[in-house]
């Protein structure tokens, strides 16, 4: 069955960035919001600032590893190998 | 839900486990996530020595705790309620985190219309290093830093993070807006401080 996507407005696609960012709209109110940021440069500048924005902090806060003693003195404590440290 | 009964002594391995298939499962499920239970850490502790000592507890945890981890669900937000429940049970302390920014004050609009006209991409937000994006999520206050870690460190979705946190789905969508829109405004200033973009008048 083929139907319109329901509209929405800019306010409405506003409160649903994050969520559309983070893949946590189900896929009729993702394909609603897309739709909408097709429509409207504004909505999809200020979609991408965001998203580029959330990409920006999870790279920042993602480099910082446990040290290396930590790791020995976790795998040595559990008899560990230790072969599989890399996420 | 991850249920969390943790045992007082040592337990050698849910039924039908071996010892050395024990080691071998947590070995390949669980440890490769031991950098991310790290970052959430010294996230939530403040301090290193202190995320160290979380890390090694929780690890230490989730490894005599392993026959209760079911098979098939994530990992990561398993190991992350340990974390948190040891944190909040034994390392949380009334102590001074250093300044704490108040996230009431803040506007509920994007940094986008302030920066439009100068840099619509936010290209500004690549010059800050690691440090001092790291010194602003500590800004934030408690329970929406630990929103934003959940999500944007250790890639949890809204109802891992819900579970975890023991809060509704609503809340964490709430928390994890405002948490974003506080650290952006927060690395805003910074960079117009730094020189990095400079402030538009509204």
């Amino acid at each position: 069955m083929t139907s319109e996507p329901m509209q929405v407005d800019c306010k409405e696609a506003a409160k649903r960035l994050n969520e559309l960012i983070d893949g946590e709209l189900t896929p009729e109110v993702e394909e609603t919001i897309e739709h909408h940021l097709k429509d409207c440069a504004r909505c999809m500048a200020v979609f991408e600032f965001e998203e580029a924005f959330c990409r920006f902090v999870k790279i920042k806060a993602k480099r910082q590893t446990a040290p290396e003693g930590l790791k020995e003195r976790i795998l040595k404590e559990l008899g560990l190998s230790g072969n599989s440290c890399n996420e | 839900m991850y249920t969390l009964i943790l045992p007082e002594t040592v337990e050698v391995g849910p039924v039908g486990f071996s010892p050395d298939e024990k080691r071998e499962a947590f070995e390949k499920e669980a440890i490769p996530y031991l950098d991310t239970v790290y970052r959430v850490a010294l996230r939530l502790a403040g301090d290193s020595t202190q995320a160290d000592d979380l890390t090694q507890e929780t690890m230490l945890k989730a490894y005599k705790a392993w026959h209760q981890y079911k098979q098939g669900t994530n990992v990561r937000a398993w190991l992350l309620t340990i974390l948190r429940h040891t944190f909040i049970n034994e390392y949380r302390r009334e102590k001074n985190r250093g300044t704490t920014v108040d996230i009431t004050e803040f506007e509920q609009f994007t940094v986008f219309h302030d920066v439009q006209e100068v840099d619509p991409e936010g290209r500004f937000f690549d010059r800050i290093v690691d440090d001092e994006v790291l010194r602003a999520i500590d800004q934030l206050p408690e329970e929406f830093r630990e929103c934003l870690v959940l999500s944007d460190i250790a890639d949890l979705s809204y109802a891992e993070i819900a579970d975890v946190m023991k809060v509704p789905v609503g809340t964490v969508k709430s928390r994890l807006f405002r948490a974003r829109q506080a650290l952006q405004r927060v690395l805003y200033d910074y960079a117009v401080e730094a020189g990095y973009i400079k402030r538009s008048v509204r």
